[in-house]
């Protein structure tokens, strides 16, 4: 469990997986936040700064990337993991340019993602 | 009618160790760059993502006889697959995954002109050299490769498009193993339909000048 309410804030336009992180990060002790759509997922980090965005890439309205582009105007350090159905060489070089933690495919395996979110967590404590 | 033509494209991140050993198959006489502080943990997410790689490929179901393997850093030279030996006997899980798919009938194609692979290498080795100087000269280093670097892989990229076209046989699919700093995709989407082979990329742990 961890040990502290670690937030990490879900963008993804399923809700099914929204449910799904925030059960399976519920269970590994993590405040999880979730939205539907990027612009949604902008006022949420803005408003509750999150420890790391969980962050899909095609969504309606704006793209993953533009979300990231504008999320790190105003926010350089949160950590953002890519998890995307739709990945490709531009939105990876994308990703690399906007500093993402990691990039990674759907369909996932849950155990993966939360070895991924322990690590991330635990580079943060060593950034700080 | 046109025959739709599919490219398998492999976005991969490299370690510093990996870059190093390809670029010196090139140059056998140097030793090797010094190694980072890091290199375990680098080598171990880098070990993960082939291992991903290597499951999804295996689940593609993809014919191996009409595969035809074109890989980041492998000059054409006549030795490609004596190089991909070497390095898999040097733990290269990428190099590993070559050998399993040459084995099931796979071809191995030289992919890249090996006087942009000296020119790459010296860059790079130049820019290692200045690390140990002083974070400036380090810093004035790093500006001056990335500037020549991104005029480089342009070459290297037209050079290696064109490879595949000109090599590529009839009914063969092309399989791309490419570190993510290319941008190959821009010059075969017109000529293929790419499809993605990706399992997890880990940029933090390999941060590295070569990936970024």
């Amino acid at each position: 469990m961890a040990m502290n309410k670690t937030k990490i804030l879900v963008i993804d336009d399923e809700i099914d997986l929204c449910e799904l992180f925030k059960k399976i990060l519920g269970l590994e002790g993590y405040a999880v936040l979730t939205a539907q759509n990027g612009y949604d997922g902008i006022k949420i980090n803005e408003k509750s700064d999150p420890d790391i965005i969980i962050l899909d890439l095609k969504m309606p309205k704006i793209s993953g990337i533009e979300t990231l582009r504008r999320i790190r105007k105003k926010d350089s350090g949160v950590i953002v993991i890519i998890i995307t159905g739709y990945g490709d060489a531009e939105t990876i070089r994308d990703a690399a340019e906007l500093n993402v933690y990691e990039y990674m495919a759907k369909p996932f395996n849950n155990e993966t993602v939360i070895k991924i979110i322990k690590e991330a967590v635990a580079s943060k404590g060593k950034d700080d | 009618m046109t025959n739709i033509r599919y490219l398998i494209y492999v976005p991969v991140l490299h370690t510093q160790k990996e870059t190093g050993e390809i670029l010196l198959s090139l140059k056998a006489d140097e030793a090797p760059p010094p190694a980072d502080t890091s290199l375990a943990e680098q080598e171990k997410s880098v070990k993960e993502m082939w291992d991903g790689i290597h499951e999804k490929i295996q689940n593609t179901n993809i014919s191996c006889p009409t595969i035809r393997i074109y890989q980041d850093g492998m000059p054409v030279c006549g030795k490609e697959k004596e190089i991909a030996g070497k390095l898999a006997q040097k733990s290269s899980r990428n190099h590993q995954l070559i050998l399993d798919l040459l084995k099931k009938g796979a071809n191995l194609e030289g992919t890249e002109d090996p006087d942009l692979l000296i020119e790459e290498y010296d860059n790079l080795s130049h820019l290692i050299s200045k690390a140990s100087v002083s974070i400036q000269s380090y810093r004035d280093s790093l500006n001056e490769y990335k500037e020549k670097g991104a005029k480089l892989m342009k070459q290297r990229d037209a050079f290696i498009a064109e490879r595949i076209k000109s090599t590529l046989k009839e009914g063969e699919t092309p399989l791309l193993f490419m570190g993510v700093r290319h941008e190959l995709e821009k010059l075969l989407q017109s000529s293929f339909v790419i499809n993605y082979i990706i399992y997890r990329l880990p940029f933090k742990k390999v941060r590295d000048i070569y990936n970024v």
